[in-house]
């Protein structure tokens, strides 16, 4: 993935640090209010667990001094299952990320929306996780050619991949390809919606057409308790389902991520 | 005082220092004003988070002298942002040519008990492996709340314990005693300014008051209590200075003054209203026309590149690993202020794949 960069920018620039997530993104945590634009990889989403308090007091700057610090980073991490699983290298759990306020989260599902995806991230002004599927890295579905230096893509826009009016698929990451190859199986005309970020997502697209289909089959890569695709479900019930149903309806408050007082 | 005295010490502008919920004293140094420092406690608004966090973990954004970084609740999260900082002084010396950084120091400061910490060798790690201009000061009053510090460390004491540390300079002393103090800080903060690597300054204080409000101090004996109160470096500062430096009266006339601003402070945070309710959705993410005050590329004056969200399809079908490759190498060429970094990712070009 880096090969070749230190070479060509020095060991100041890209460099090996010592085994410690904590300390890979603590030291992003400074080097981001001292102004520079940290790009820390972690091997494995696994392998975040030891820095999440790095993680969530990273996500909560911003909001807990009121807008005087902040630390934009981008954090790159391979997720997802691969040829075979472990309870250590298969991991997608992206909820969690999107379950800390302040941070960004990204699941590019081919080469095109990776590079303008990273892009935006390195140029933003906020802390983005850029989840990096395992299986799409070298999958011929994923391949795409170069969009170009000046491709940069929007957070929070679905892609419409497939379009159809019988039933709206909401996917992301490793998933979308999926959900393309049994639509095209099934034979069934599927409205396919790839979200691309999980924070901010696109509920807009999905609840429009949701209200064309009737009908929304959401495929995540996770467990089924607590992961992103329960969100995506509450909201569409809520706003698509029972909205249609209610004459006054009580706002959603799941929307916006804050932090309380500790 | 030990902390007062630091303080006076970090007097350069790109100097940085994180601290936790017992740094008051230091930040007060650094010019924090006293509402601030009573209103914050107060939960009420304005001061460095307008009501939003627990009011004594501080945060000072200072372009004119030394900031204090966010800190956090959480014992040991100071630690790896003061070396990314210490880091990050090197990187805007050596790579951007920025010679505003040169002699600038990031400081640390933990108690007895954070020396337990998973951040705290984590940044010990990193500050003396890449010999970082990083000060870790360790205020050692003997306890974590309720807990003796034999459980921290062996013995009680981190600088003992790490004395054949290759590349740690240290010093140890007696926090309490001005003259002692006052040259374990001048000297620690001279090595690590003057580029020689990094310095553990651990100095002994007492702890006259309970953990909190609630903390009656139970789990310690009259006499320990008694020993501590006799440490009270405020009489020993007193006896230090009264009649060598100063009279009895000017002392007095400085003590008057100090519970005057203290009071008058208090009586204008305790008029300040709480935040506005209607902004607390504000600011988890950035907002367009608002910067912060230090952090990221943007206030820096950053400029992006132009950019179109239309593909200008080039050559031959490329899998994401390159694709992600050429975005990075992209990014570092035309931005001298992305660093790219990780297990593995130098020579071998990252573990995954
Ligand atoms: C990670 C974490 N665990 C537990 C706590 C609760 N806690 C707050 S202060 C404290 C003791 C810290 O002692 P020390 O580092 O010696 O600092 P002192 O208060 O004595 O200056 C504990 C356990 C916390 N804030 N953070």
């Amino acid at each position: 993935m880096t090969l070749g960069l230190q070479d060509k920018y020095g060991e100041n620039r890209v460099f090996d640090t010592s085994l410690s997530e904590e300390g890979i993104i603590g030291r992003a945590v400074g080097m981001a209010i001292a102004g520079l634009m940290p790009v820390p990889e972690i091997q494995f989403r696994k392998y975040a667990d030891p820095a999440c308090e790095q993680i969530n007091d990273c996500g909560t700057m911003r909001w807990r001094t009121a807008n005087r610090f902040a630390a934009p980073m981008v954090v790159r991490m391979p997720v997802g299952f691969f040829r075979c699983g472990d309870p250590w290298h298969s991991q997608t759990n992206e909820v969690q990320f999107v379950h800390s306020p302040g941070w960004r989260v990204a699941c590019p599902s081919n080469a095109e929306d990776a590079v303008g995806l990273l892009r935006t991230a390195l140029r933003g002004n906020d802390p983005v996780m850029f989840l990096e599927h395992r299986n799409m890295l070298d999958a011929t579905s994923a391949r795409r050619p170069y969009p170009g230096d000046d491709f940069a893509l929007p957070f929070g826009v679905a892609k419409r991949v497939r379009e159809g009016d019988a039933i709206t698929l909401v996917a992301w990451g490793a998933m979308v390809e999926r959900c393309e190859a049994a639509a095209e199986k099934a034979g069934v005309s599927a409205d396919i919606l790839d979200l691309r970020t999980l924070a901010p997502w696109d509920s807009e697209a999905v609840l429009a057409s949701v209200k064309r289909t009737h009908r929304c089959l959401i495929v995540h890569e996770d467990i089924g308790t607590g992961g992103f695709g329960g969100e995506i479900a509450a909201i569409v019930a809520d706003r698509a389902f029972l909205a249609s149903r209610r004459a006054s309806r009580a706002p959603h408050d799941a929307g916006h991520p804050l932090s309380a007082p500790s | 005082m030990a902390q007062v005295l630091l303080g006076l010490h970090l007097t350069h502008p790109k100097d940085a220092i994180c601290g936790y919920y017992r740094s008051r004293p230091i930040l007060l140094s650094l010019g924090v004003a006293l509402e601030d420092a009573l209103g914050s406690a107060m939960g009420r608004a304005g001061g460095y988070s307008d009501g939003r966090d627990i009011g004594v973990v501080f945060n000072y954004p200072n372009a004119r002298g030394a900031s204090a970084l966010p800190m956090c609740g959480g014992v040991g999260a100071q630690y790896t942002p003061t070396a990314g900082y210490a880091q990050a002084i090197e990187y805007h010396k050596n790579v951007l040519g920025d010679r505003a950084y040169d002699g600038a120091i990031g400081v640390v400061l933990g108690g007895d008990a954070s020396v337990a910490t998973n951040g705290f060798w984590a940044a010990l790690t990193m500050a003396t492996t890449l010999k970082l201009p990083m000060l870790f000061y360790v205020e050692d009053n003997g306890y974590g709340i309720s807990t003796p510090s034999w459980l921290q460390t062996p013995g009680c004491n981190i600088a003992q314990n790490l004395a054949s540390f290759n590349g740690l300079k240290i010093y140890d002393g007696d926090g309490t005693d001005p003259e002692e103090a006052s040259y374990l800080i001048r000297e620690a903060v001279s090595h690590t300014r003057a580029g020689r690597g990094p310095v553990l300054l651990h100095l002994t204080v007492p702890r006259l008051q309970g953990h909190s409000f609630q903390d009656t101090q139970a789990y310690k004996s009259k006499d320990v209590v008694e020993a501590e109160w006799a440490r009270d470096p405020l009489p020993k500062l007193k006896a230090h200075v009264v009649p060598s430096l100063l009279s009895e009266t000017d002392w007095a006339a400085f003590e008057a003054s100090a519970q005057e601003r203290v009071a008058r402070a208090a009586q204008i945070a305790d008029q300040r209203p709480v935040s506005e309710a209607s902004q607390v959705t504000r600011f988890v993410f950035s907002e367009d026309g608002a910067l912060q005050d230090e952090g990221g590329l943007w206030n820096g004056g950053y400029d992006a590149p132009r950019a179109t969200d239309q593909a200008r399809p080039e050559g031959a079908r490329i899998n994401m690993i390159t694709a992600i490759r050429r975005t990075l190498d992209h990014e570092l060429a035309v931005n001298p202020r992305v660093l790219v970094f990780g297990e593995d990712v130098g020579p071998k070009g990252a573990c995954t794949v």
